[in-house]
């Protein structure tokens, strides 16, 4: 598996940095308090409630790199590529591609666009895998020569070239997602969008589609929209973490995890688990809560290990060793945990992640 | 807009490349639909086959009434005509009105709006497959007509070619009258149900306009397909020419052209509506 480590070109939302900016020229995708709204229509008479899906976006990706945007389901990444890729108009903003305005120049744009919609769909079932890349090849205004060239490349790299003739009813998921990035770089476009490319993969499938997205640049500039922490962690030069319609925190991924380190988990696993009364376990969190650097204490269900999070790993860990002695507990064993982009996403929005979110 | 503006929204390309490419987008949109319909073997079957049974049905309803003509024409040749109307009503309505349906239920209408095809395109395409497809419908509903006893007079047998692409291609307009509407309203096949039997009774599939209320011709005669299918009739069954049925084609054209008019407006407007609205389930 390619570690993919980033060319840093950041610019931090709350420190501009001008002199680390890349010129205009050198920008795949820009899009500037980009805002987008709609009516939640129910009912027989179709009330409607106003919805704030995107509150104000702003972000820059450089020519052939890897941008992703992190964040739970319903925070917005998918509305926000629907406006990059001309499907829906922004209420407020505006956003380029390749230099192209995505409201009035979807055609240019649409031209330079390759876009990985999520889910299962998107494919004719009926159909083989060659005859889907033919139609869609077609679409993007390529002619038959261009298409079987293209098509015949795309299949041996996405590793369906034994498969191209079969109906792509008979593939798996993993297959049929391999199928989908053919068909999204089929017309060579400058800039390739893909919208939570893994999900619903088993891990060895999700591997492969990794590994083919980390291929594709520097030859294509990428967006990507995921809420898998490893994923983005693994394929993104940079990062925006995305929250209820708002990017709340920007940068590498070592960044955004360096920024998150006050929050440092250490993890001590005990010889013994603690007995199970109530007050014996109130009394091991008030004394550690108690300690100066400690700032959150989690006692673990079978209560053979506790987790603590702290500003300072070492202070923490001296006093905290001391109180444990106190209390006659041994420790067996001691981790402390790097941080995460689980952690720089409690760090910027406040709460846990939660995949389940809408 | 202006033509800076113009071109500058086709990203440079001339409008007559744009032409071309949406040629070949029909095309390759009418492979598809007829590839997509090829892998369900009992669609295979039911190509040629309904139109003989409804045929057969509206012989026999006829049979058990004691009618045995209709107006200038004999009721077989009057329904053959009827039923190759059906067929193009369906090959159209169910072709271009829910080309964009099907690409919901397929889930490609996201990739197929991000894409820089046009829309009207693709359901001309999608329309132009089911005509294709529906050759076998035609062949055979002909063949089991003259078994059956239709007296066919053909004096002009390119009239008779012009009056049925004539019908094709009125219906085809009223498919991409009504595509722009199906999909907004995302009611498709319902929509389709409920015009598909006034559109057979108010155009005259199986019974003459004539037998129709007079308040109801009004409503008749803005339906190109009515039309389209009297001109059929006179220049297959009554041995008129392309002049004698001239008026006809005319009306044809006009009330044809009104639907296609509205069908392109309704077609950018969806795109421009569905793209305003951020109706997300839908794209």
């Amino acid at each position: 598996m390619t570690e993919r480590k980033a060319p840093a070109m950041t610019q931090n939302l709350t420190e501009p940095v001008a002199a680390m900016r890349p010129s205009q020229d050198d920008l795949s995708i820009t899009v500037r308090d980009l805002r987008r709204t709609y009516r939640k229509r129910k009912g027989w008479f179709r009330s409607s409630e106003l919805v704030e899906a995107v509150r104000g976006v702003s972000f820059d990706v450089p020519r052939g790199t890897i941008f992703g945007m992190l964040g739970p389901n319903g925070a917005g990444k998918t509305t926000t590529i629907k406006m990059l890729s001309t499907l829906l108009i922004p209420t407020g903003g505006y956003a380029r591609i390749e230099g192209h305005d995505v409201v009035r120049e979807e055609y240019a744009v649409r031209k330079a666009l390759g876009v990985l919609f999520g889910g299962d769909k998107g494919l004719y079932n009926q159909l083989s895998a060659r005859e889907n890349l033919r139609y869609f090849g077609r679409l993007y205004g390529m002619d038959t020569r261009s298409i079987a060239r293209r098509s015949a490349e795309l299949l041996e790299r996405v590793k369906l070239t034994d498969r191209a003739d079969e109906r792509v009813e008979s593939f798996s998921r993993g297959m049929k997602q391999r199928l989908h990035v053919a068909k999204t770089l089929l017309h060579e476009p400058a800039v390739v969008i893909l919208d939570e490319p893994t999900i619903g993969l088993d891990p060895a499938a999700a591997i492969d589609l990794r590994q083919l997205i980390a291929d594709l640049v520097p030859k294509h500039t990428v967006l990507l929209t995921t809420h898998d922490m490893h994923e983005a962690d693994q394929l993104c030069d940079e990062l925006a973490i995305v929250d209820h319609g708002l990017i709340v925190a920007r940068g590498t991924p070592d960044e955004l995890k360096a920024r998150a380190e006050v929050d440092r988990q250490v993890v001590v696993r005990l010889a013994e688990p603690f007995d199970g009364h109530d007050h014996q376990q109130a009394l091991v969190h008030r004394r550690l809560e108690a300690v100066p650097a400690v700032t959150h204490v989690r006692l673990d269900a079978s209560a053979d290990a506790l987790t603590l999070r702290c500003t300072d790993t070492t202070a923490a860990l001296d006093r905290a060793l001391a109180v444990l002695h106190d209390l006659g507990a041994g420790v067996r064993a001691i981790d402390v945990r790097e941080p995460t982009l689980e952690d720089a996403f409690l760090a910027a929005t406040g709460r846990e992640f939660e995949e389940d979110e809408s | 807009m202006t033509a800076q503006t113009a071109d500058k929204r086709l990203g440079g390309a001339t409008w007559s490349a744009r032409l071309y490419a949406d040629g070949r987008v029909i095309l390759a949109a009418a492979r598809i639909g007829l590839l997509q319909l090829a892998s369900h073997p009992i669609m295979l079957l039911r190509a040629p086959l309904t139109p003989v049974m409804w045929l057969i049905t509206f012989v026999l309803a006829y049979d058990i009434s004691g009618q045995r003509t209709v107006p200038t024409e004999d009721v077989v040749g009057f329904l053959v005509i009827g039923i190759l109307a059906v067929m193009a009503w369906d090959c159209t309505i169910w072709g271009s009105g829910n080309a964009l349906q099907s690409e919901i239920y397929n889930g490609t209408i996201g990739t197929t709006f991000a894409a820089p095809a046009r829309t009207g395109a693709v359901v001309v395409g999608y329309g132009l497959g089911r005509v294709v497809w529906g050759f076998t419908g035609v062949a055979s509903c002909l063949v089991v007509g003259a078994l059956l006893g239709a007296r066919f007079d053909v004096a002009d047998p390119l009239a008779a070619v012009v009056c049925l692409v004539a019908l094709y291609a009125s219906t085809m307009c009223v498919g991409v009258g009504f595509a722009g509407l199906f999909i907004l309203s995302r009611q498709s096949n319902a929509m389709s149900n409920f015009l598909q039997v006034p559109t057979w009774l108010l155009a005259g599939f199986f019974v003459p306009r004539t037998v129709l209320p007079d308040w109801l011709h009004v409503v008749s005669d803005a339906i190109p397909l009515a039309h389209a299918v009297d001109a059929l009739r006179a220049v297959t069954l009554a041995g008129s020419s392309l002049a004698d049925v001239s008026h006809s084609m005319l009306a044809t054209a006009l009330t044809s052209l009104g639907f296609l008019v509205a069908g392109i407006w309704s077609l950018n407007h969806t795109d421009n509506a569905l793209r305003k609205r951020a109706t997300l389930d839908l794209l």
